[in-house]
């Protein structure tokens, strides 16, 4: 028989505040004589003052099932009196306490993986113990997940015990072993039961959907800042979800932003689109993964079983409620750091693209010590948090007081927007300054160099204060000291830094154009240009005249050839070597240039060998020359013989035609 | 006689050395003057350099001893013969702007074109071009050496002839710009502005200090000039007004 109450599971409040215990009989017993002494109108909270109290005893406030002195305060009627002491006699008449123990229950013994089991360790008459932590089991995630106590009261043996629950959640299919846990308490060791957790296959998540971390690049510099988004792909819209979770090591997170964009469709799939983007700033330089992304969601599906009538849809019920988590693939990313070849000494770790707005000032005519406020204005893109405010040029004679800035972000995520610093400055001493102020220094990853952008010098007048000084040599004023000439275009007196170094003089002589000598230099050009082309023409002419001749002695040559044949077949050996002699000179003539007539002999050697003439050719037209000089004494009269010159000069002719240059 | 020769290498090397360090020891004594807010004494110390010798610093600095003189007509004639010596001097053009500013009187038309054309002075424009003519003729002639010389400057013959043809006009486009420039300053309040170049002319209209008009004619120490805002024409006396010349 079980007579006393367990305290709820969920949600599971920490211990102690939950922990009850009954007073042993001992104490019970004196409650109840003095109860039963004290009678009508006895209040039993008043009484509760000579409880005993036990290290283990706790008094519950909010409980809603145990007894407390508290409940029964108030006159009672004499039945209920009666009532109580009966029962609170029955009660401590036959209690005996149960031996302690350490057991191990778990509440599902088979599970889906990516399903959650709950795992109980219950330290029966062992006091407050203390949430053992669980070994590492493999494919399979443990989280204490709250502590509670329980009070039974079985066939008169009443135990108080503390349970200390685990949410386990396997993540592959399998068998989860739980093994024997041991503890020590009061110097004595108990041991749990050993359990096994069945895992099945899990629910496939990509029949719902999928979760995409997109990362615009793989490669980040430290400090900058750049727009990650965790998007959740789904066909089914979960019950409820939690925000993504992300794994961010060695990035900051900044603004986030959820929105919904447009349904997309994937292999002929339609899913609507959650994006959670965030600005993520690289932290440090290395090799970084992030993510995985994590999203927990919490789906109803429909059930067949129906246990009772309220699993009825009428009574809400109906459903199976199943948690379902998303998680994306990890992004492994590249940090560097901005370079530090060539880095500017200002240079504050913004990493961005920004771009600064003319200085305001004002006043601009002060006395010595007034302030001057001075506002700058950087739009832009990135890490706006890097950039220093800009102070006064070392030995500028301004005080600078610290600042004020502001941001006004042009997106949701607060990468976008115009920052403004405020300071002011002091001017120290009289006399016409410029003030000028060191640059905004940023690294720029699209260009991949320090952006500097300095402020334009402003021109401040400052007149003397209480302790007058001279104005210092170098800077004028544009007007005299007394011009209230307005100006006509608005624009403001300044000063401006006289010039110290004298440079070359020179006279005010006229200019280049109209110098005759450069005008004549730059005719020069087309005039040569011009000459050198009639140059080119008359060549041209004289080589388009060149073809006649050539022609004329081509057809010399061939006539001599064939009145060689005329003059052999008629035997006059006079008429052929005089055809010979013109054929070869002609020849020549158009092999080697110059005029016919000049070649003797010695051309064979001094121009036709080193040009190639094969040696054949060489000795047959050596033969012909001495043939020709040999007529003159002897000449050959045989036809036979002539006809053989004949035949050999032709062949001659075709080895000079051959080395001919081309024109 | 030796003596003597001593004597006059001595007083040849004094006159020499004399004559190096003086305009600086000029300036920089008008400099001087000039922080001091002396402007009378900074322009007298100027004007002890020679005249005919100048320089943008020199000349910038003379505009703003004239400045504050409130002789903003010749402290305009100065501060523009700095700018045509040193056209992208920021300072200059800035202090440029400051006289004009003051100057009472219709504005002279902004010229876009010149204004472009006027970050290179006359000169530099004009070498620029003689340069570039003269480079892409010499490729042209080295083209002529033969088929190899010619493949291998064949893109850079066109790409200079471009140039070349650019900077040409570029130069013509700023001398005629730098003509039509008004470059006659009247330096005088009330300056009279005659019919005629002759003192007992009818005065056509009177120019005020700093007033600025196109130079159209020069004759016997009178410029011819036109008021670019209104086109009205007249001769005003060299005595009072100063000429930017061209360059």
């Amino acid at each position: 028989m079980v007579i006393a109450a367990i305290q709820p599971r969920y949600p599971l409040p920490a211990f102690p505040s939950g922990a009850v215990e009954v007073a042993p009989a001992s104490w019970t017993a004196r409650v109840l004589s003095r109860f039963v002494l004290a009678g009508y109108g006895l209040r039993l909270g008043q009484s509760g003052r000579g409880l005993p109290q036990s290290n283990t005893s706790r008094t519950n406030q909010t409980a809603p099932f145990l007894l407390r002195p508290s409940d029964c305060s108030g006159r009672t009627g004499p039945l209920g009196a009666l009532l109580l002491a009966f029962w609170l006699g029955f009660m401590s008449a036959g209690w005996v306490q149960a031996a302690p123990g350490f057991r191990a229950e778990l509440e599902e013994d088979s599970v889906a993986a990516g399903e959650t089991a709950t795992l109980k360790l219950i330290f029966t008459d062992l006091g407050n113990v203390q949430p053992p932590a669980l070994p590492e089991l493999p494919n399979c995630t443990a989280q204490f997940a709250g502590s509670g106590s329980q009070i039974a009261i079985v066939n008169f043996e009443r135990s108080s015990s503390i349970i200390h629950q685990y949410v386990l959640q396997p993540k592959a299919a399998g068998v989860v072993e739980i093994p024997a846990l041991t503890v020590e308490v009061n110097g004595q060791r108990y041991t749990s039961n050993p359990l096994k957790l069945r895992v099945g296959q899990g629910f496939d998540t990509a029949q719902l959907g999928f979760l995409k971390l997109v990362v615009p690049k793989t490669e980040f510099y430290v400090g900058e800042t750049v727009p990650v988004e965790i998007r959740f792909y789904f066909k089914h819209a979960p019950a409820r979800q939690n925000p993504p979770k992300l794994e961010l090591d060695g990035f900051i997170k900044g603004k986030e932003h959820t929105d919904n964009l447009p349904p997309e469709t994937i292999n002929g799939e339609v899913y609507s689109v959650v994006r959670n983007a965030l600005a993520l700033t690289a932290a440090k330089a290395g090799e970084l993964t992030l993510g995985p992304a994590e999203f927990e969601t919490l789906y109803v599906f429909r059930s067949n079983r129906r246990r009772s009538i309220f699993d009825d849809p009428f009574f809400g019920g109906g459903g199976e409620q199943k948690q379902i988590n998303f998680a994306s693939e990890p992004v492994t990313i590249r940090v560097v750091p901005p370079p530090s070849v060539n880095q500017p000494s200002g240079f504050g770790g913004a990493v961005g693209r920004f771009s600064l707005d003319p200085v305001v000032a004002s006043p601009t005519n002060v006395a010595v010590g007034d302030p001057i406020t001075v506002r700058l204005t950087v739009r832009g893109r990135g890490n706006f948090a890097g950039l220093k405010l800009p102070e006064p040029a070392a030995g500028s004679g301004f005080q600078a007081y610290p600042g004020t800035n502001s941001f006004e972000e042009a997106d949701v995520l607060g990468l976008e927007g115009v920052k403004t610093f405020e300071t002011v400055l002091v001017p120290e001493q009289a006399g016409a300054q410029r003030l000028r102020l060191t640059p905004f220094v940023a690294w720029n990853p699209e260009t991949k160099r320090y952006d500097s952008l300095e402020p334009r010098a402003i021109a401040v007048n400052v007149r003397p204060g209480l302790n007058a000084q001279a104005q210092p040599a170098g800077n004028v004023p544009v007007a005299s000291a007394t011009d209230t000439t307005p100006s006509r275009s608005g624009v403001a007196t300044e000063v401006v830094p006289l010039k110290t170094e004298l440079g070359p003089l020179l006279a005010f002589s006229p200019a280049l154009v109209q110098r005759p000598w450069f005008l004549a230099l730059l005719l020069a050009a087309p005039l040569l240009w011009s000459g050198l082309r009639v140059g080119d023409r008359l060549r041209e002419r004289a080589r388009q005249r060149g073809p006649d001749l050539r022609g004329q002695r081509e057809q010399a040559v061939t006539g001599a050839l064939a009145q060689l044949v005329t003059e052999a077949q008629a035997g006059r050996s006079a008429e052929f070597f005089a055809a010979l002699n013109r054929a070869l000179q002609e020849q020549l003539a158009l092999t080697l240039g110059g005029a016919a007539g000049a070649f003797t002999e010695d051309v064979v050697a001094t121009r036709l060998e080193p040009r190639g003439l094969p040696a054949a050719e060489v000795e047959r037209l050596r033969a012909l020359f001495e043939a020709l000089a040999q007529a003159r004494y002897s000449p050959v009269t045989s036809r036979r013989e002539l006809d053989a010159l004949a035949v050999s000069a032709r062949a001659a002719v075709a080895a000079l035609k051959a080395l001919e240059v081309a024109p | 006689m030796r003596n003597r020769l001593g004597i006059w290498l001595l007083t040849i090397w004094i006159t020499v050395s004399a004559a190096a360090v003086t305009p600086r020891e000029h300036f920089e004594s008008g400099n001087a003057h000039l922080a001091r807010g002396q402007p009378a004494e900074a322009l007298a110390a100027y004007g002890q350099i020679a005249p005919e010798s100048t320089s943008a610093a020199l000349e910038f600095n003379r505009g703003l001893a004239h400045a504050q003189l409130g002789q903003l007509g010749n402290a305009l004639v100065r501060l523009r013969r700095a700018e045509r010596l040193a056209p992208r001097d920021r300072e200059i053009r800035r202090a440029l702007a400051q006289v004009r500013a003051r100057i009472s009187g219709p504005a002279v038309p902004a010229d876009p074109l010149g204004q472009t054309l006027g970050r290179l002075s006359l000169n530099e424009w004009a070498g620029a071009a003689g340069l570039a003519w003269w480079a892409w003729f010499a490729l042209l002639l080295i083209a002529r050496l033969g088929p190899v010389a010619r493949q291998s400057v064949r893109g850079y013959t066109a790409s200079f002839g471009l140039i070349a043809t650019g900077l040409v006009f570029a130069a013509l486009l700023a001398w005629w710009s730098r003509l039509r420039e008004p470059s006659v300053v009247a330096t005088q309040a009330n300056a009279a502005v005659r019919i005629s170049p002759l003192e007992e002319a009818k005065v056509a209209f009177t120019a005020g200090d700093g007033a600025e008009f196109r130079l159209t004619g020069e004759r016997d120490g009178w410029f011819r000039v036109e008021e670019p805002a209104s086109g009205r024409a007249g001769w005003l006396s060299g005595r009072s007004a100063g000429l930017v010349p061209v360059r």
